[in-house]
């Protein structure tokens, strides 16, 4: 059939039952916003809980020592020969040392600070680290051991400068920061100083810190330094420098991960995964949702599916002399189906079409009343949504997709009428 | 240009007996004749106009129609030959409401055919004026009479330049001063050269056949 032949029949037939098109409409254009709103939502939470609460990168282990040790044949502590042996496991690509600071510290600030009076005292915890691992963070100068009276460079977890923004600084007036304000930002420290008298030790000394960039590949809850710094400090004061609290391996891809951390294990080594395995249960749990409310909506579809099933099956009945007529002056079967499938289709269309725009702008709404409306709080998102285009895309098709399933029977019943017999008489 | 022989055509009527309608018919129709088929309602007239016509093809028996073996076609050649050789025009006009008389005569440009949208528009406007409804080529058939909707039906039918007409009580439904027009118009096309075939149980029209068939009891004399 031509194109132009096949859109005239199709937009009269929907002109003709306006209630009907729109009652199809309507159904399909419900279950694909609801579809797509709650899709939204679920990729935009799995996104928050992946780049903000738990920032995870699959190509790396965490490997700590083992809580119990058996002897040196058994894993034990990780020493320089055990980070060698790790770092010539095959599939790794690299391997970055990480020592705690075993000294207490402390950092006693009374200044400006970004335009606010603070006085603050604060227990320091730190960890150092093979620069390596941070180097893509580092935005000042180089993360090494600085020079004898020189900061030494810091870098914070942006999770640890989100919960400054939503819950230290707005209850305290102090102003909001962001990644690029802290960089440069220096504060005084004493080394071997504690709040909690019983752990400071002998001899206390002074520096001071900068910081130099904001990275989630150190500590989470504290601050990341050079490891020859952390090794200085520790050596100083008299504690163990020669062994790290852990060593970050890089797998050559995410596909190498099991086995990396089979053959970790295999060494007497534990593999840190809590912060995985918190990424991966929210994660989780915002799957199992978003799947939920997706099979709800899809739900939605399949009836809109039937109503669309109805409709067609009525509309081919009450126009079977009109089809028969069409068939008398030459339509094949395949062109009264494809009739049919059309007029489906552009019902779908406008149905998908109308639903993804209202979940569009269902979401704007609900992003600008989350803004208006909800107090700050960690990690709270500008946006909880994310529409990325296969999802807008995929609405639309989806309402196409729903109606020609609703539409596949009363097609081939159209397809299947004998002209002979309902023109006769 | 119509050939059939040892025409077959059976039903199952409700209570599963077998009704044959059509019991060995043959028939020969030359191109240019005008031949009228009478016969009692249910005679089985419609029936044998739908097989040569190529509406029906649950039958047995050979059937040629201006040069196309019908026994044994595929659909779509059915179609194709519908759409192309022949045309018919039916006791109920069977117009489809939502299109203009134009476009319900361009109907079977819609499925065949390579003329331009242009000439599509132009052969339809010229096949409603050739039967006397120029001024009302936007009309949809709600707003047209009984009289103007079957000469639609019969401009649809000569859009394709058919090479057999099939007529179905072509007057079944018009009053005598209209029924009288279009019979005029068909012996008119026939004269021009047009196979007419018309199945019918009205004198005026087997009046204006050049040959009368009688079916009954299944048999054509």
């Amino acid at each position: 059939m031509k194109k132009g032949a096949l859109f005239k029949l199709v937009r009269m037939s929907i002109r003709r039952d306006r209630r009907g098109a729109a009652s199809s409409i309507f159904g399909v254009a419900i279950g694909i916003a609801s579809l797509v709103f709650f899709v939204a939502l679920g990729l935009g939470i799995s996104r928050v809980v992946r780049e903000k609460v738990f920032p995870v990168e699959a190509q790396l282990i965490e490997v700590v020592p083992p809580q119990v040790t058996l002897g040196g044949m058994l894993g034990g502590k990780i020493d320089q020969a055990a980070v060698d042996r790790l770092r010539a496991l095959p599939g790794v690509t690299d391997a970055w040392r990480k020592m705690s600071l075993r000294v207490p510290a402390v950092s006693r600030y009374n200044g400006d600070f970004f335009g606010a009076k603070l006085y603050l005292g604060i227990e320091v915890i730190a960890v150092g680290v093979d620069s390596g691992l941070v180097k893509g963070d580092v935005q000042l100068g180089e993360f090494v051991d600085p020079k004898p009276g020189d900061p030494i460079p810091a870098l914070p977890a942006s999770r640890l400068l989100e919960i400054y923004n939503k819950t230290f600084a707005p209850a305290r007036s102090l102003p909001q920061l962001s990644p690029t304000m802290v960089v440069g930002f220096g504060f005084p420290i004493e080394i071997g100083k504690s709040f909690v008298t019983q752990t400071t030790t002998g001899t206390v000394t002074s520096g001071s810190l900068q910081i130099v960039g904001v990275s989630d590949r150190g500590l989470l809850a504290g601050l990341t330094i050079p490891l020859a710094s952390a090794i200085r400090l520790n050596a100083a004061a008299g504690m163990d420098s020669q062994t790290f609290t852990a060593v970050t391996l890089q797998a050559k891809d995410a596909s190498a991960v099991p086995g990396l951390v089979a053959a970790v294990k295999d060494m007497g080594f534990r593999v840190d995964d809590q912060e995985r395995r918190m990424a991966e249960n929210a994660g989780a749990a915002v799957t199992v949702t978003t799947l939920a409310m997706g099979l709800l909506s899809a739900l939605i579809c399949l009836l809109a599916a039937i109503n669309i099933a109805h409709a067609l099956s009525a509309s081919v009945r009450a126009r079977s002399k009109e089809l028969g007529v069409m068939r008398a002056v030459g339509a094949s079967k395949a062109d009264v189906r494809g009739l049919v499938l059309m007029e489906a289709a552009t019902l779908g269309l406008i149905g998908g079409v109308l639903g993804t725009a209202v979940a569009v702008a269902a979401t704007i709404a609900l992003d600008a009343a989350a803004a208006r409306m909800l107090p700050q709080f960690p990690f709270k998102p500008d946006t909880f949504f994310q529409l990325p285009w296969f999802l807008v895309a995929g609405g639309m098709a989806l309402g196409v997709l729903s109606s020609l399933v609703g539409a596949w029977f009363p097609s081939r019943r159209a397809a299947a009428i004998d002209p002979a017999r309902t023109l006769a008489g | 240009m119509i050939e059939a022989k040892a025409l077959r055509r059976s039903y199952q009527d409700g209570e599963g007996h077998t009704l044959t309608v059509l019991d060995g018919v043959d028939l020969s129709i030359a191109a240019g004749e005008f031949v009228a088929i009478m016969g009692r309602s249910g005679s089985g007239k419609s029936t044998l106009l739908h097989i040569l016509g190529g509406l029906d093809a649950d039958y047995a028996g050979e059937v040629t129609v201006a040069g196309n073996r019908l026994t044994g076609m595929t659909d779509d050649a059915l179609s194709r030959f519908r759409n192309q050789q022949v045309a018919f025009v039916f006791q109920s006009f069977h117009l489809v409401p939502g299109l203009s008389a134009a476009d319900n005569v361009a109907l079977p440009a819609f499925f065949g055919g390579d003329l331009s949208d242009d000439a599509v528009k132009s052969r339809a406007h010229q096949a409603l004026e050739r039967v006397g409804l120029k001024a009302k080529v936007e009309r949809l058939p709600a707003q047209l009479s009984g009289g103007e909707r079957q000469r639609v039906a019969i401009a649809r039918a000569l859009f394709t330049k058919p090479k057999v007409l099939f007529c179905d009580e072509p007057t079944g439904n018009l009053d005598g001063t209209t029924g009288r027009e279009v019979i005029a118009l068909f012996s008119q096309l026939n004269a021009e050269g047009l196979t007419v075939l018309a199945v019918t149980h009205e004198d005026r029209v087997s009046a204006a056949a050049k040959r009368v068939l009688h079916l009954n009891e299944g048999k054509l004399s």
